[in-house]
């Protein structure tokens, strides 16, 4: 992180001092990067737009709201025992993310003091030496949160779920499964897995149920059965929102963390759920600036890009036909010159953005034994390019259809992680198994099963949002991709794809400017 | 998802020999299925090699297409006009079974005979739609909805069936649609009955083997057809689910038939 800045569009923006600080020292080009970090309790106030530098540019927030001072706010405020808030987990300049860039970073600054690196869950388990660095490794090396869930699964109303599965922990680096307190046979018994945390924007694409799939704004794709519904309202909601999707609302989502992970005592009150999801809901961020391909959004530039687009896009719509691909044309970028002309290098890499976005748009591969989505109609193999399979959502970039898969990121063979701890799952003879993994499975992340019970889930995932990539890295939900380029290697390698170098350095391009 | 072709038929090498079953033939076999790649900017197709014949794999829409990796119950009888990925075509269902069979794993590449059938294709876009983004970059952002699937015509009194595949309770998405209107239905009815009859099923292979679902499938449909209604807005306590566990011994005719559930609305007696 190089650089910050504010943009100020609206008069009626009041800046306060700290943002006024940061304007002054370092955005007129001085070398000292300053902290972007948000701090639990300080005041800032967000007006119409923010904008905050990564390595390829500036991303670009947007509060479709009234101004917010965050003093006294609850998404700002430390509300729980830990000195923690929303914020902590869910900085601006990380696009409501964390990247392990400002994760380090803060460790750096505080000597590992900052609510941040709570034992409950920013350490690889509470019964650690916390002082010690290493006892935070997962959160400074990959981003990961610990995420106890209980076993065997509860439903929403505490009812204990009959997994279809036995678990058993193969390996446990972080010493927390076995752990006598924290562990699997503990007093409470809990699997700990380790989860990056979503950005909190750009919501009304994650919580849209998708328009013109019917029957699936009432029914899951994979097996058909039913969405969840709000506890509140009883209308059919989107398992968009959290990886394993147990929790699908925002207020559900809010007060389960503020529990946990802030360690609040207190349930959140009415206010402040409504304070939480109106903020939650104003929020869009995109990459708004790139280093070389110049300012995202506005005339004569892809009409996908920028948080702008996002404001005004239509969330809940499919977008894998070749009309209205999933972020709009890039055509504009594409051919800026005539035959032997030679491009700037703006140009240039603009054109490779657009190079990228053909990509990822048209260049099918085979598809091939990813559980609970191969096996829910669609068949195995099926081809598909990225946008036309498992990203079809019109700006947003996830999957629209309300369903789960194992991409291979959490189970064996396709992911072996040293760091995480390994399960053995063994299915019960009577039930369905994972469909390409049959009813042993070593799993670094059960995931869904998590929530279900069921062995078919195992290692399941939602897809997430594409949008201010470039701002939160690590990527993927145990954060197995520290770069963009090491996530096009993966899918490189699991799907055989065998994208060229060009194809390759295209899509990352492509991916740096969302 | 159901690939068909009007080309011309094409002999496939070691297959061409091999004498398909006659039309309107009953065939129930377990076979791998095989990927057949039709280029690349095309979907793939499935067939199964049955007694030395080439058959393409179809089914309803959304009822579920084959998988390498698992084995596929075919049933059904031999049209005796359309082909199937290159096939003879199947009228009937194919069923993909739960259990791994990692020798299922055959991708047939795309041959120049194949490329010639025009299998898979998708309409791409067309150059006016290319003038119109190319003048408005905003357009290519424009909602364009898939073709919505037709809404069930319902009604009190008729029994409604929804077929399954073999061990599975997933409904397709037609089904779903089903379900759905017949909720609706019974909402709109003060004092609805629902009665819905679940079943499981057994298939008579062509080799004399009998297959048979497990104990406990028709439970399992039934009860997950009731949470659905339930779900959707039949009212608490309307619904009347009779599982039936014994299954009529199979004959080897459209056995698929068997894996069913029968929904009904009634107004109040």
């Amino acid at each position: 992180m190089s650089q910050f800045s504010l943009q100020r569009t609206s008069a009626a923006l009041l800046v306060c001092a700290s943002l006024t600080f940061g304007i002054a020292a370092f955005g007129q080009g001085t070398s000292e990067p300053a902290s972007q970090w948000w701090g639990p309790g300080e005041e800032h106030v967000i007006g119409e737009q923010l904008e905050f530098a990564n390595e390829y540019g500036r991303l670009r927030l947007i509060n479709t709201g009234d101004p917010i001072n965050t003093a006294g706010h609850p998404f700002f405020e430390p509300l729980g025992e830990n000195g923690r808030a929303c914020v902590t987990c869910h900085q601006p300049s990380d696009a409501m993310s964390l990247s392990v860039n400002t994760i380090r970073a803060q460790w750096d600054a505080t000597d590992g003091n900052d609510p941040l690196f709570a034992a409950i869950d920013g350490s690889n388990c509470p019964s650690l030496p916390q002082g010690e660095e290493a006892s935070h490794s997962l959160l400074l090396e990959k981003g990961l949160f610990r995420i106890p869930r209980p076993w065997p699964p509860r439903a929403a109303d505490g009812t204990v779920i009959e997994p279809e599965f036995d678990l058993e922990v193969i390996s446990d680096p972080t010493g927390c499964n076995l752990d006598a307190e924290y562990g699997m046979f503990s007093d409470d018994p809990a699997i700990s897995v380790f989860r990056r945390p979503r950005p909190v924007a750009n919501m009304k694409y994650l919580l849209t149920l998708p328009n013109g799939v019917t029957p699936h704004e009432y029914f899951m794709y994979n097996d058909k059965s039913l969405l969840p519904t709000d506890p509140e309202t009883g209308e059919f909601v989107s398992v968009q929102l959290m990886s394993d999707g147990r929790l699908p609302t925002l207020r559900g989502q809010a007060g389960d963390a503020s529990s946990t992970h802030l360690e609040m005592i207190a349930d959140l009150t009415e206010d402040e759920l409504r304070q939480i999801e109106e903020f939650e809901r104003a929020i869009y961020a995109a990459q708004g600036y790139s280093n070389r391909a110049g300012e995202l959004g506005g005339p004569g530039t892809p009409p996908g890009l920028g948080p702008e687009a996002m404001r005004d896009g239509p969330p809940g719509e499919l977008g894998n036909n070749p009309v209205n691909r999933v972020f709009g044309t890039f055509s504009m970028w594409l051919h800026q010159r005539g035959n032997g002309e030679e491009l700037d290098p703006q140009e240039d890499f603009q054109a490779s953005v657009a190079r990228g976005a053909d990509v990822f748009f048209d260049k099918r591969f085979f598809i091939q034994d990813v559980g609970v989505y191969n096996d829910k109609g669609l068949g195995n193999p099926f081809k598909r390019s990225c946008a036309s399979g498992c990203h079809n959502t019109v700006l947003a970039g996830m999957d629209l259809a309300p369903g789960f898969m194992d991409l291979g990121l959490n189970n064996w063979p396709w992911n072996k992680r040293d760091d995480l701890p390994l399960f053995k799952a063994t299915c019960h003879d009577d039930a369905v198994p994972q469909s390409y993994l049959g009813r042993v499975i070593y799993t670094h992340d059960p995931g869904r099963a998590l929530v279900t019970g069921k062995c078919s889930d195992i290692g399941a995932s939602m897809t997430q949002q594409m949008r201010g990539l470039a701002a939160r890295a690590p990527y993927f939900m145990g954060g197995e991709a520290d770069t963009l380029r090491e996530m096009v290697d993966f899918y490189d390698r699991r799907f055989n794809i065998r994208y060229t170098e060009q194809e390759k350095q295209d899509l990352v391009n492509f991916m740096s400017v969302l | 998802m159901r690939f068909r072709t009007f080309a011309p038929v094409l002999a496939f090498g070691a297959l061409a020999g091999a004498v398909p079953a006659s039309a309107q033939e009953y065939l129930n076999f377990v076979a791998c299925p095989v990927a057949q790649d039709t280029g690349e900017r095309s979907d793939v197709c499935f067939f199964v090699r049955h007694e030395g014949v080439r058959y393409g794999v179809s089914s309803p829409p959304d009822w579920g297409n084959p998988q390498l990796g698992h084995k596929l119950l075919v049933e059904g009888s031999v049209s005796d006009e359309g082909r199937e990925c290159g096939g003879v075509e199947i009228e009937g269902r194919a069923s993909v079974l739960p259990e791994l069979s990692p020798e299922c794993d055959e991708i047939a590449p795309a041959t120049p005979e194949i490329l010639a059938l025009e299998l898979g294709r998708r309409p791409g876009i067309t150059e006016d739609e290319r003038a119109m983004i190319l003048a408005d970059p905003s357009s290519s952002l424009q909602i364009r909805r898939l073709r919505a699937l037709p809404v069930p015509e319902v009604a009190l009194g008729r029994t409604e069936t929804i077929y399954f595949p073999f061990e599975r309770d997933r409904a397709s998405g037609p089904d779903a649609m089903v379900m759905l209107e017949l909720a609706r239905l019974a909402e709109a009815t003060p004092g609805a009955e629902i009665a819905v009859r679940a079943f499981q099923g057994a298939t008579l292979l062509d080799n004399g083997q009998v297959l048979a679902e497990r104990e406990d499938m028709a439970r399992q449909r039934g009860e997950k057809i009731v949470g659905i209604l339930e779900g959707l807005g039949a009212p608490e306590g309307s619904i009347d689910l009779e599982v039936v566990s014994d299954f009529a011994p199979p004959t080897g005719k459209a056995d698929w038939q068997g894996r069913r559930a029968e929904l009904r609305v009634s107004a109040p007696r």
